[in-house]
């Protein structure tokens, strides 16, 4: 008779479910108030689940979303030398950019990051001697238009300072 | 007697039972099969072929997405075979670094393997959902470590990519804690639930023989009574200094197979408390060229993936790139024995073979 296994299988799953229930502490609200959730501790009882669009989970510093260029904190100037490294160590060939001049004298002209191909490796970023290049807590870059997704220096950079505000944000929690 | 005619059926490559896009022609006599034909390649994306046009580092993150469940222990095993064949030694610390995570790995593959097995019987993503649960635990630890889930892309020739953060160990202390807890209370769910045991006991027997003669490995092959283990057979990494069981039982059907998992998961749990107790403190990577070339020769390195024995095959000629690149992948060779398995069984029997055997397509088509 299956009976006993079917019980024993609701009685699990049950108790479970009320598991769920154990944490209240955003009860009268569906979700957690400012949307912001931090990763459920390994021992950590309560609902599991996060509700998206409406929560997000706090990502960890070392998390790799969208690579971002970075401007020198005090001149401004991007770091970016244009040694094209990165392009180099791409797997995907998604950096394309233009210099003009050679050695001391050479200027990045344009730089350009196809984000529809790139697989947020990682590799990019530790290539790049100058620590112009970082991976962003950013994820959502969804678009209407995929042509957007190729990002130039400007957008690449203004996405950086956002990177870098946040960062100081979090410095002085 | 009535005679009836055979009919052709087709199963898959869009069904959800098998795991991602396999198709299997099937010959039926009424309800019993009588033969099957595997048809794999629905996901082939070239993969060896486009490695020998890459940098060797650049193939790292290309073999996070073989086995896209367990991308650590294809990294091991791409990362061993690299420094077999440039000569590099790993530092002390990145070895232990390597065990842990492989062996996390090892228990998220289980897990997932239980999960989906559960959910092609007809246990319609209760179990499963527990499973991710506790995977998701294991994820976030590795998210914390390489900045990723899934496609970790951690391990580096000679080492690894970044050392571990401040909060890893205890957290990871934690969770195998809470794991141990927790694979307790998935037996007392499922390990003698009586349908689980209907379905599964006597399905799908794979007699010792035919596991050997198919060279099939893993868990797969330690459920038919064979105790073959590569981390024991042929250690490699610092494997040779833990204390741990190699599980194995003699029925050989579904149920072993999936009691072995059980098993195995405990045992990788041990282990990685073991080599948490002893993680010496140090480099984590050491002086490699930033662009390899290896010398002219080629190597084979194998380690004991969650799967079975995945082994990489690399030729260099003195390059930047592998001049050839050949992976075994243990569930495409697992998967050779399953029509043997199935003639005479019935469709649903099909379903829960397949979910024991623990098949990836990304692997078995590259």
């Amino acid at each position: 008779m299956y009976i006993p296994g079917v019980l024993k299988g609701l009685w699990v799953t049950l108790t479970h479910f009320v598991d769920t229930f154990t944490h209240l502490d955003h009860f009268p609200h569906r979700y957690h108030p400012g949307g912001i959730v931090k990763h459920k501790a390994p021992l950590e009882r309560g609902l599991f689940t996060v509700q998206y669009p409406e929560e997000r989970l706090v990502v960890y510093p070392r998390f790799r979303g969208c690579v971002v260029q970075l401007r020198d904190p005090e001149s401004g100037e991007p770091r970016c030398q244009g040694c094209g490294l990165c392009a180099r160590a791409c797997p995907q060939g998604t950096i394309h950019l233009v210099t003009e001049g050679r050695g001391q004298a050479r200027v990045l002209k344009a730089y350009e990051l196809d984000q529809r191909r790139c697989m947020v490796c990682g590799l990019c970023v530790e290539a790049c001697p100058f620590g112009a290049l970082a991976m962003s807590p950013f994820y959502e870059l969804a678009t209407y238009d995929k042509n957007e997704l190729v990002f130039d220096l400007e957008k690449l950079l203004a996405l950086g300072d956002q990177y870098l505000a946040q960062q100081k944000d979090r410095g002085k929690e | 007697m009535l005679k009836t005619r055979t009919i052709t059926l087709n199963l898959g490559p869009q069904h959800p039972s098998t795991h991602g896009v396999f198709r299997m022609v099937l010959t039926m006599d009424g309800e019993t099969i009588v033969d099957l034909k595997p048809i794999f390649g629905y996901l082939h994306r070239g993969m060896e072929k486009l490695a020998e046009t890459r940098t060797y580092l650049q193939n790292m993150p290309l073999t996070d997405r073989m086995d896209y469940i367990c991308a650590m222990t294809n990294n091991l095993a791409y990362a061993i075979t690299v420094e077999k064949l440039a000569g590099l030694e790993v530092p002390e610390r990145a070895e232990y670094i390597r065990v842990i995570m492989a062996e996390f790995t090892r228990v998220v593959n289980h897990l997932v393997a239980i999960g989906a097995l559960l959910n092609d019987l007809g246990a319609f993503f209760t179990p499963m959902l527990y499973c991710l649960r506790e995977r998701e635990r294991i994820l976030d630890l590795f998210e914390m470590t390489c900045g990723a889930r899934m496609t970790c892309n951690y391990l580096r020739f000679g080492g690894v990519a970044a050392d571990l953060p401040e909060e890893f160990v205890p957290q990871a202390r934690e969770v195998v804690a809470g794991l141990y807890y927790w694979v307790d209370d998935l037996e007392r769910l499922l390990t003698t639930n009586e349908i689980l045991l209907a379905r599964l006991q006597g399905i799908g027997i794979l007699p010792r023989e035919l596991a050997i003669n198919c060279s099939v490995t893993g868990p797969t092959l330690r459920a038919s009574g064979v105790p073959y283990d590569v981390r024991r057979a042929a250690p490699y990494s610092i494997y040779d200094r833990f204390d741990f069981k190699i599980p194995t039982l003699d029925e050989g059907d579904c149920y072993a197979r999936y009691l072995i998992r059980l098993a195995e998961i405990r045992q990788s749990l041990h282990i990685i408390e073991q080599a948490l107790d002893h993680l010496p403190p140090g480099e984590v990577q050491a002086k490699v060229p930033r662009l390899l070339r290896p010398p002219v020769g080629d190597a084979y390195a194998r380690i004991e993936s969650p799967k079975g024995e995945l082994g990489f095959y690399l030729v260099s000629d003195g390059g930047i790139s592998p001049y050839r690149f050949h992976v075994r992948a243990p569930t495409l060779i697992n998967l050779t024995v399953l029509p043997d398995l199935v003639r005479g069984l019935r469709i649903p029997d099909l379903v829960a073979i397949i979910g024991s055997i623990d098949i990836v397509m990304g692997e078995i088509d590259r």
